[in-house]
């Protein structure tokens, strides 16, 4: 490169002699225009017939031909057409082959030709980059967390109904994980979800619309769902800041059991605001006690009618008097329904929805398909953004009775910015009654928790810090609002909106704080009966 | 004291209820058949599902929770039973039993089931190499940044290690791979294709090593196949058929080629260009099975 004057004839005839060589080569005009550039900058020099190189570097100005820094890789230079070879980092094969036609420059009509032979992939060959901007990548994004039975059968059913342009897949075993996305993977061509990704760190759920948290300890035969709580709670202190680190702005749908108190925990854990944070709750239940009535009636589960409402488990709630079936009460027809004494016995249907799940362990080892199958019937309302009832977890303090910070299912309006409205049922005294106590329940195990871990709660941009709770905790009269405000945590300002006025029947509207956008998680949330904040 | 069923609901029809039209079995409840099961179900190909299996709980309580999600799909009636006359008027009965131990048996089982149940050749159908194609078509549609649909490339004869890929036939939109690369599949060749064969190959055995079983991919090629099938829509598959007669082979054997199927099973089989070479591994396989099959008792 030093010494070599760039003789302007010598590289009209090297142009010459590439234009020449274009049939032969199949090389581009531009490619050979490109060439002329480089004549001058990376032409070898060589003496006679023998060929000796020297043994400086040659470098070739890669990014003026083909826009793209090549890996220098030679190879033999013992032929008098010495072949450079270079490779892109995408893989393709670009030759520069060197004739000589001349050893020295200063000879008249003669000179170096060099020319280029981009011998392109098959794909380059078949496929021209025609965008100039960055892919826009995926708008329709499900991640679900843990691959066990119920992660799967989520997985595939939100698969088969089309809900997603991209799934990911999260969970602390590693070989089942991609064992599990593989075999998904292979079924690609029967699929219409371009993108499917798995991996044990988080970053692969980024940008995820909804999220699918299944992982959690399964409930072993006879095992009623409270004892599963506190080893459920410790996986969810793991998982759940994670999954807000990557998707700060995703819906959370929680299915690990008991789902109504780590319903609770994952809205704690994530300060999310409490419309995007849904426990699939009794949508089993109900679609159970539909699929049984059903076969009660000879009709199909989608035209019987009849909801499952609050805890999901022993003591979720029939409500008799809205079952029907195409508008007709059957609580009209049969007044003792779902009482003792009814001749029907209905209370047995309900007796079955609460046992089916441990009838199903029983024989099977877990339940998984309807659970999935129920999980893709609420992804589906929130990504096609429906607006459809479903029976979901969700905040209920101020309503039915209830005093605590509980989340039990009622019916709620799920949409694409998650739980936005909720239904009010008009309750018997009794229904009303066996909720509160519910609610009891639920907060005697939730307020254990709270004494007993720590609530992770901090801006997205840090890591997770450990904060100590106030000595406030710990004061019985101090209601927990008044606890939690106390705890020292950065305010971040947010835009006050008022989203959806409900009018319960404590008559209260509720105020919905949305924050800024670039804000942490810190939102608050709303809280019938009051307007003060909450986080 | 009437029902509420009385109450509510007057029947016009008291008959016998129609016989299911669409009638689709799987016998085997494990994960494979389970796969199968779902597949068919979320793709709504079946107006009655049957289940089959020796183990009684097992089978029982995989219905019940299929039964759980009735509402969320469209085959009303699921049923499941150690006894086979649950299965009665079935359109299409899939046979997953014991398919996870031999990847290779496939083609042999599938000749197997043919002579036991003395159906006409043209309803014994082997999932064959469908599957193949399926991983082949992804990983190489994968390469190219492609949706795998959009990639067209046959994997023939054996299922297992001595499938044919069908190389001449690669091809998207169709421009013609080998015509791009003529090294292709080969040796030579310098962007190793051939090693996209080796990895479908591989793939079921990775998989097993990873999660222990594979399921969902098979379990969706199924209902794939399930849905022509149904739906009698005369799509090309590459199933396992009888090939006595075609590319010089004169042995009752199963392989694999692209067939046509329809509500009747395979209606025709497409006769692809294949290279001397691609005949031979043909044959050859068709010998290495007939070795087999022709020691087989009882059937």
């Amino acid at each position: 490169m030093g010494g070599e004057r760039e003789n302007p004839l010598v590289i009209d005839e090297a142009l010459f002699l590439c234009h020449s060589s274009i049939s032969k080569h199949g090389l581009r005009e531009e490619e050979v225009a490109a060439t002329s550039d480089c004549v001058g900058t990376h032409s070898r020099d060589y003496t006679g017939s023998k060929l000796e190189t020297k043994t400086r570097q040659t470098t070739v100005d890669s990014e003026k031909l083909f826009g793209v820094k090549l890996k220098y890789l030679p190879r033999s230079v013992a032929h008098p057409a010495a072949n450079v070879t270079l490779h892109t980092p995408d893989g393709r094969n670009i030759i520069i082959i060197i004739i000589i036609i001349s050893a020295h420059a200063t000879a008249p009509k003669r000179g170096y030709a060099l020319y280029v032979h981009i011998e392109m992939s098959t794909q380059e060959k078949l496929i021209s980059h025609v965008m100039k901007e960055e892919p826009v990548g995926c708008r329709n994004k499900v991640t679900v967390v843990g691959v066990g039975m119920v992660g799967m059968a989520s997985a595939v059913s939100v698969l088969l109904k089309d809900l997603c342009d991209e799934l990911a897949l999260v969970d602390v075993m590693e070989d089942k994980l991609k064992g599990e996305a593989m075999d998904l993977q292979h079924g690609a061509l029967f699929l219409k979800t371009h993108k499917i990704v798995a991996d044990k760190d988080y970053s692969v759920t980024a940008n995820s619309k909804v999220v699918v948290v299944t992982a959690g300890a399964r409930q072993q035969e006879g095992e009623s769902r409270l004892n599963l709580v506190q080893r459920n709670v410790n996986i969810f202190k793991f998982i759940i800041p994670n999954i807000v680190k990557y998707s700060p702005n995703c819906i959370l749908l929680v299915v690990s059991n008991p789902v109504d108190i780590l319903t609770y925990v994952a809205w704690k854990l994530s300060g999310f605001p409490r419309h995007r944070v849904i426990g699939s709750g009794t949508n089993l239940d109900s679609a159970r006690f539909r699929h049984l009535m059903g076969e009660k009636f000879h009709l199909h589960p989608a035209s019987c009618h009849g909801w499952i409402i609050g805890e999901h488990g022993d003591s979720s709630v029939a409500v008799w008097s809205g079952v029907n079936i195409a508008g007709v009460s059957l609580q009209n027809l049969n007044p003792k329904m779902g009482a003792d004494g009814d001749s029907e016995n209905w209370k047995d249907v309900h007796k079955k929805v609460v046992d089916g799940a441990y009838e199903v362990i029983k024989l099977k080892g877990y339940t998984s398909w309807a659970i999935g199958m129920s999980v893709a019937d609420l992804v589906e309302s929130i990504m096609k953004n429906l607006h459809k009832v479903h029976p979901v977890s969700t905040l209920v303090q101020g309503m039915h009775g209830v005093k605590d910070e509980v989340f039990l299912s009622i019916p709620c309006v799920l949409g694409n910015s998650g739980l936005t409205d909720v239904i009010h049922m008009t309750l018997k005294p009794e229904e009303e009654t066996q909720l509160v106590k519910s609610a009891e329940t639920l907060w005697g195990v939730q307020k254990e928790l709270t004494l007993l871990f720590i609530l992770l709660k901090e801006p997205i941009a840090m890591p997770p810090v450990i904060r100590s709770p106030s000595l406030d905790m710990f004061d019985a009269n101090k209601t927990s609002i008044e606890k939690s405000n106390n705890r020292s945590r950065p305010r971040k300002p947010s835009t006050v909106v008022i989203h959806n006025s409900m009018s319960t029947s404590m008559g209260s509207s509720c105020f919905h704080k949305q924050a800024e956008p670039g804000t942490s998680a810190g939102e608050a949330t709303y809280h019938p009966g009051n307007f003060r904040t909450q986080r | 004291m009437a029902s509420v069923l009385q109450k509510l609901i007057t029947p016009l029809f008291t008959g016998t209820p129609e016989p299911p039209r669409n009638k689709v079995t799987v016998v085997g409840v494990g994960q494979v058949g389970m796969a199968c099961a779902v597949s068919i179900l979320l793709r709504e190909l079946a107006d009655e599902l049957a289940l089959v299996d020796v183990l009684e709980d097992k089978l029982k309580g995989e219905m019940m929770d299929l039964q759980h999600g009735s509402l969320f799909l469209k085959t009303p009636k699921i049923v499941a039973d150690k006894d086979y006359s649950i299965t009665a008027n079935s359109r299409i009965v899939v046979v997953t039993a014991g398919v996870r131990q031999q990847e290779g048996e496939i083609d042999i089982l599938t000749y197997v089931t043919w002579k036991l149940s003395g159906l006409p050749k043209h309803r014994v159908i082997g999932s064959g190499t469908n599957l193949d194609s399926a991983r082949f078509r992804f990983l190489m549609a994968d390469k190219l940044g492609i949706h795998s649909s959009s990639f067209n490339g046959w994997i023939l004869g054996e299922h297992g290690d001595t499938s044919v890929p069908v190389w001449s036939g690669t091809n998207v939109a169709g421009v013609n791979l080998q015509t791009l690369n003529p090294n292709i599949g080969t040796d030579f060749d310098e962007e190793n294709w051939k090693e996209t064969h080796k990895m479908v190959v591989d793939s079921a055995y990775e998989v097993i090593k990873l999660k222990g079983y594979t399921n969902w991919a098979i379990g969706l090629s199924v209902a794939d196949l399930t849905e022509s099938l149904m739906r009698n829509m005369n799509r090309i598959h590459p199933v396992s058929t009888m090939v006595q007669g075609m590319y010089g082979i004169s042995d009752e054997v199963y392989l694999s080629l692209p067939c046509v199927l329809n509500s009747g099973g395979v209606a025709s089989v497409v006769n692809m260009t294949l290279t001397d070479e691609e005949v031979a591994q043909l044959q050859a396989s068709a010998n290495a099975l007939w070795d087999i099959q022709r020691d087989l008792r009882d059937i």
